[in-house]
C-alpha cells in the first residue's frame, strides 16, 4: 500500500492489462502509471479515445483491479468503503435506473451514505433545482433525455457534497447550459477547496477549469503540469483592452518597436459562441418560454457553496453526520500557481489605467485566472493528442 | 444495516415496476381466480376444494418460482450488464452489503406475492367451503379438509413380523431350511449362498407382512381381529360444557336441533361425538347457532333427562374432542356389492372403556372412523381392534388386507386457517431458496446464463426422490465377475449416484415442503416441521448461496472488458 501523503490520489507503477478468454493478455490499456493528484487541485486526465482515461478511473474507483502497481485514494486502497463516503463519480454514461424518478433516485443514493432523511431531502430539492429537473422530478428517469440524465448524474455525484469529485467525461451529451454548469460546479468545488479529477478529450472544458493535467497516450504518460505552464507560450505577449483608435495602436507599435519586438498580430477579439448561446437561453427563460427539458438557473446548489446559509462549518458538521467517516488533517493549501511576467503589459500600459473588464451577470466569480484566449496555445495540446488540432469554434463549443 | 435496506427498497420498487411482476400477477388471479370452476376433483364439494387448495399451492410454487428466478438473476445481472453498478459501487457500501440487500428486497416482494396468492386462494377455498351439499361431504369438509390434524402410526409391526420369520424357520427344521436355500441358491442372481439365503429372508418378510396384516371373514361375535396399538395421541382441549335450547324435536328420527352460542358451534365437528345430558350422540348438522344431535340408538331419546326434552328447555351439553382412525381395507378376493363390512372396538387400555361401532366401507379407498378421544388413555394411549365381518344379509364375505402404513390415529392439534398460514411460509421459504441460488448464479454469470442454470434447480429440487430411486446402486455394485461393457454401466451407475448425492446435498427436498397434500389432507403443518425446512433451505443453503455469492462478486472486476 501505498504510504498516505498530501496526494488524494497516488499511483504507482498503475498497470491494468485486459485479456481474452482463454486469460491471454491482450491490451494493455494501463501502463506502469505514476499519478499524483495533490488536495485542493482540479486535475484533467486528457488523452484520446482509448488512452486509458476511463481505465484509470475505474481502478481509482475499486471497478478495476490492477494488473500491477498500486493505488492510494486518501491513502487507503480504492475498495475501502469509508473512502468512499469522500468521493462523488459522474461515469461516462449516466447509468442510472430506469423506473424509479428524479427524486428516488437521488434519494436511493442519499441513504447508501446514511444521511439522515431531512437532510437527504433538502439536498435533493438543492440538486434539483441547480440541475433544472425540479419540475420533472417525479417523472421516470428511463423517459428523460440524455442530457436531462446526465443531469441527473451530476445530482448523484454531489449529493454526498464530495471531497473528491471523479468526472468521467463530464460534458458529454450535455447542451451548452449544462456544460457551463458543470464547469462553474468543478470551479466552486475547487473554491472551496475540494478535490476534482476528470477525464476528458473536450480540451476546452479541461483547459477553464483545471489547474493541473496528466496527458495519457496509450495507456503513457506523455506530459504533466500546471495547464499554465504547459500552455504559456513564453515566446509571445497578448494585449487585451478597450477599443483603442490607431493613433493609441500606432503609439503601441512604436513601443513594442522600441522594446525590440515585432507585433505580430492587431485585431477585434470575437465573442466565444458559449457566451452567445448562454446569453440567448437566459433570454428565453425569463421571457417564460415553455420547455419539457432542463430549467437550470445556473446556481450552484447552497449546500456546495462555501459560506452559504449558516456557513461552511455547517455543511461541513452535516457531512460528518451523514458521513459516518474519520475525516483527515486538513490538507495545507498548496502554493499558488506561477503566474505570468507581466512587466512588458505594464510598462505598456501605464499611460492608461487598465480596466477590469465587468464580470457576467448571473455566473459566479471564478478564481483570478486569465481567460481562455490569452493564454491557449493549442497547439501543444494538438502535438501531443497524436497530430489531433482543435480549430478555435471547436474549442471554444 | 442500512446501507442493506437501502439496497433493499430500491430492489422492492424495481420487482414492482417490472413488467415479469405484472403479468405475473395477472396470470395469478385468472388461474387461480378459475381453479374452482374448471377444476371439479371427483365431483364431490369436498373434492373440488381439495383440488382447488392442491392446484393453487403447486401453481403458486411453479409461477412463483420462476418470478422469482427471473427477478433474482436479473437483479444482479442487470446492474451488471447496464454498468449501473458502476454508480452503485463507487458508494459506500460493501459488496456484500449489495448481495444481501438484493437478496432481501426480492424475498420482500415475494413476500408479498405469496400473500396476495395464498389470501386469493384461501378466500376460493372459504367460497367454495360455503356451497351447499349432503352431510357426509360436509363432515368430510369440517374434519379432514378445514382443519390442522396430527398423526400418529401404530407400533411397530417389525418385531411381530421377526418373530413369525423366527417360527416358520424353527418349523422348517434345519435340514429343510437348506434344501430352501439350496432352492433360491439357483433362482438368485448373484449366486452366492449369502445371496440365497438373503432371498429366503426376503420371501419369508412377505408372508410374514401378508398373514400378520390380512384376516379372514367372520361372522359375529368372535372371529380373528387385527390388533394395532398407537403410542403418543395428545387429545387436544379439555371437553366443552355448555347449555343448549332445544329448537325442535325430530317426530320419528333420533334427532334433535338445540341452539347453542355461536362460539360452541366453532369447537364441533360434524360426525363428532357429543354428549347430551350425558347420552351418547353424534353432531349431525351444524348451522351458524343451531346444532343438530342424533343419538346411536332410536331409544335413547327415552333414556334419562334426555327423554324430558321438550322445544324451547335447555340441555347440558358435552362436546368431547375427538379422534379419528384412517385405514384402507383392501379385499383379497370379490367383496360381495364392492362393500365390505367391519367392526371396530376402540379401547382405552387404562380405563378399559370401549367404543364400538360396525361399518360398511366401499373397498380400495381410504377411510376414516371418528371416536371419542375418551378413549385415549391419560398417557396417550389407545388400541384399535378390527374385525372383518361377513355381509349381514347375505353372510358372504372375503379376506382383507389392512396395510400397516395406511393405519394412523390423526387428532385435531388446531385450525385451518393458521395451517393455511404455516403452509404458505412453507411456500415462501422455497422462494427464499430460489431467490438466493438466483443471485448466486447472477452475480458471476450473465443472465440467460444464470437464469438457465437456476431454472434447473426447481424440477431438481422436486424429482429428488425420483432421482435417487433411479440410480439407485446395488450393494454388490463392484462384486463378481462380469464383463468390460457391464463394468462400464456399473461404474457409470455409481458416478450417477454420486452426482444425484451431490444435487440432493445442494438442493432441498421442495417436494417434502410442498403444502398442497397436508392441505388437502388437513394434516398439521406444524411450527416445528417449518421451523426445520428454514433451518435446513432458508438457514443453511442460503446462507452458504449468498456466501459464495459475496464472495465471488467481492472479487469480481465489476468494469471487467473481455476483448
Amino acid at each position: 500500500m501505498v504510504e498516505a501523503t498530501r496526494s488524494i490520489i497516488e499511483t504507482r507503477q498503475l498497470t491494468k492489462t485486459f485479456r481474452d478468454f482463454w486469460l491471454r493478455e491482450k491490451v494493455t490499456a494501463v501502463s506502469e502509471l505514476d499519478l499524483d493528484v495533490r488536495a485542493r487541485e482540479v486535475f484533467g486526465l486528457l488523452g484520446p479515445n482509448g488512452s486509458g482515461k476511463s481505465t484509470t478511473l475505474k481502478m481509482i474507483l475499486g471497478l478495476l483491479f490492477p494488473t500491477r502497481g498500486q493505488i492510494a485514494v486518501f491513502g487507503k486502497r480504492p475498495t475501502d468503503v469509508a473512502t468512499k463516503a469522500r468521493i462523488g463519480f459522474l461515469p461516462e454514461e449516466s447509468y442510472l435506473y430506469p423506473f424509479l424518478d428524479a427524486y428516488e433516485t437521488l434519494d436511493f443514493y442519499g441513504r447508501l451514505f446514511h444521511q439522515p432523511r431531512p437532510e437527504r431531502r433538502r439536498r435533493i430539492e438543492m440538486l434539483l433545482e441547480m440541475v433544472g429537473l425540479k419540475a420533472v422530478g417525479y417523472r421516470r428517469v428511463g423517459e428523460y433525455s440524455k442530457g436531462m440524465q446526465r443531469r441527473i448524474g451530476l445530482a448523484q455525484a454531489l449529493i454526498n457534497d464530495p471531497d473528491l469529485l471523479i468526472l468521467d467525461e463530464p460534458t458529454s451529451g450535455m447542451d451548452p447550459i449544462g456544460t457551463r454548469q458543470i464547469k462553474d460546479i468543478i470551479l466552486t468545488l475547487g473554491a472551496r477547496g475540494k478535490t476534482v479529477l476528470l477525464s476528458s478529450h473536450l480540451l476546452a472544458d479541461v483547459e477553464d477549469v483545471c489547474d493541473r493535467v496528466c496527458i495519457l497516450y496509450g495507456g503513457k504518460t506523455r506530459r504533466t503540469g500546471p495547464v499554465d505552464e504547459l500552455l504559456a507560450r513564453q515566446d509571445r505577449t497578448q494585449i487585451t483592452t478597450d477599443r483603442l483608435d490607431e493613433a493609441t495602436l500606432d503609439r503601441l507599435r512604436e513601443a513594442i518597436r522600441a522594446a525590440g519586438r515585432r507585433v505580430l498580430d492587431v485585431d477585434h477579439p470575437r465573442d466565444r459562441l458559449e457566451d452567445l448561446f448562454l446569453r440567448i437561453v437566459r433570454e428565453a427563460q425569463q421571457q417564460k418560454v415553455a420547455t419539457g427539458g432542463a430549467l437550470a438557473d445556473g446556481k450552484v446548489a447552497e449546500f456546495l457553496q462555501s459560506g452559504a446559509e449558516a456557513g461552511e462549518a455547517l455543511i461541513e458538521k452535516l457531512v460528518k453526520q451523514a458521513e459516518p467517516v474519520e475525516q483527515p488533517p486538513a490538507e495545507q493549501e498548496p502554493p499558488p500557481p506561477p503566474q505570468p511576467a507581466r512587466e512588458v503589459l505594464e510598462s505598456l500600459t501605464a499611460e492608461k489605467p487598465a480596466v477590469p473588464p465587468a464580470p457576467e451577470p448571473g455566473r459566479p466569480a471564478a478564481p483570478s485566472k486569465p481567460s481562455a484566449d490569452e493564454r491557449v496555445d493549442r497547439d501543444v495540446i494538438g502535438d501531443l493528442l497524436g497530430g489531433e488540432r482543435p480549430r478555435k469554434d471547436e474549442g471554444d463549443a | 444495516m442500512r446501507s442493506i435496506w437501502a439496497v433493499a427498497r430500491q430492489t422492492f420498487t424495481e420487482c414492482s415496476r417490472r413488467k415479469v411482476a405484472a403479468v405475473s400477477i395477472a396470470l395469478l388471479v385468472v388461474l387461480l381466480g378459475g381453479l374452482p370452476f374448471y377444476a371439479v376433483g371427483d365431483g364431490t364439494l369436498s373434492g373440488r376444494i381439495r383440488t382447488q387448495l392442491d392446484y393453487s399451492t403447486i401453481m403458486i410454487t411453479v409461477l412463483l418460482g420462476v418470478v422469482t428466478l427471473i427477478l433474482s438473476v436479473s437483479v444482479v445481472c442487470d446492474d451488471v450488464s447496464t454498468k449501473r453498478i458502476f454508480l452503485v459501487a463507487a458508494k459506500p457500501i460493501h459488496r456484500w452489503q449489495y448481495i444481501l440487500g438484493r437478496w432481501v428486497g426480492v424475498v420482500v416482494f415475494l413476500a408479498l406475492l405469496v400473500a396476495a396468492a395464498c389470501i386469493l386462494s384461501y378466500g376460493l377455498a372459504q367460497y367454495l367451503r360455503g356451497q351447499q351439499t349432503n352431510p357426509d361431504d360436509r363432515r368430510t369438509i369440517e374434519t379432514e379438509v378445514f382443519a390442522a390434524r396430527a398423526r400418529v402410526s401404530p407400533e411397530s409391526l417389525e418385531p411381530r413380523v421377526q418373530q413369525y420369520i423366527r417360527q416358520r424357520i424353527e418349523s422348517m427344521g434345519p435340514q429343510r431350511y437348506e434344501e430352501a436355500v439350496k432352492a433360491f441358491l439357483g433362482s438368485s442372481e448373484g449366486g452366492s449362498l449369502a445371496a440365497a439365503e438373503q432371498a429366503l429372508q426376503k420371501e419369508l418378510r412377505k408372508q410374514a407382512l401378508q398373514a400378520l396384516q390380512s384376516v379372514p371373514p367372520s361372522a359375529p361375535p368372535g372371529g380373528r381381529p387385527l390388533v394395532w396399538r398407537f403410542q403418543g395421541v395428545n387429545v387436544a382441549g379439555a371437553e366443552v360444557r355448555a347449555a343448549a335450547e332445544v329448537v325442535a324435536i325430530h317426530p320419528n328420527d333420533p334427532l334433535i336441533r338445540f341452539r347453542v352460542d355461536p362460539l360452541l358451534v366453532g369447537q364441533m365437528s360434524f360426525g363428532g361425538p357429543v354428549r347430551v345430558e350425558g347420552v351418547d350422540a353424534r353432531i349431525y348438522d351444524l348451522g351458524r347457532d343451531t346444532v343438530d344431535v342424533m343419538f346411536l340408538r332410536p331409544d335413547d331419546m327415552k333414556r334419562g333427562a334426555v327423554a324430558g326434552l321438550k322445544p324451547g328447555r335447555d340441555a347440558t351439553l358435552v362436546v368431547e374432542p375427538m379422534i379419528q382412525i384412517t385405514y384402507k381395507p383392501v379385499p383379497q378376493g370379490d367383496a360381495p356389492g364392492g362393500v365390505l363390512f367391519s367392526e371396530w372396538q376402540v379401547i382405552n387400555p387404562k380405563t378399559n372403556e370401549v367404543y364400538y361401532e360396525n361399518r360398511n366401507d366401499p373397498v380400495r379407498l381410504p377411510a376414516t372412523l371418528s371416536v371419542p378421544g375418551r378413549v385415549v388413555s391419560e398417557d396417550g394411549e389407545v388400541v384399535v381392534v378390527y374385525y372383518n365381518r361377513v355381509s349381514p344379509g347375505t353372510g358372504a364375505g372375503t379376506s382383507v388386507k389392512m396395510a400397516w402404513e395406511d393405519m394412523a390415529v390423526l387428532y385435531r392439534v388446531g385450525g385451518f386457517e393458521w395451517n393455511f398460514v404455516r403452509g404458505g411460509l412453507m411456500i415462501l421459504i422455497q422462494m427464499m431458496f430460489l431467490a438466493g441460488v438466483g443471485i448466486l448464479t447472477g452475480s458471476f454469470l450473465s443472465f440467460s446464463v444464470a437464469f438457465v442454470v437456476s431454472l434447473l434447480v426447481l424440477p431438481l429440487g422436486l424429482m429428488r426422490g425420483f432421482l435417487t430411486d433411479a440410480v439407485r446402486v446395488p450393494t454388490d455394485a463392484f462384486g463378481g465377475v462380469e464383463g468390460a461393457g457391464e463394468t462400464l454401466e456399473r461404474v457409470g451407475l455409481v458416478l450417477a449416484n454420486y452426482m444425484v448425492r451431490l444435487v440432493n446435498a445442494v438442493l432441498p427436498d421442495f417436494s417434502s415442503a410442498m403444502p398442497g397434500d397436508s392441505l388437502v389432507d388437513g394434516m398439521l403443518i406444524s411450527w416445528s416441521q417449518l421451523g426445520a425446512v428454514s433451518l435446513y433451505a432458508v438457514g443453511v443453503r442460503v446462507t452458504i448461496a449468498l456466501g459464495v455469492a459475496c464472495l465471488v462478486f467481492r472479487k469480481r472486476e465489476l468494469a471487467r472488458v473481455q476483448v
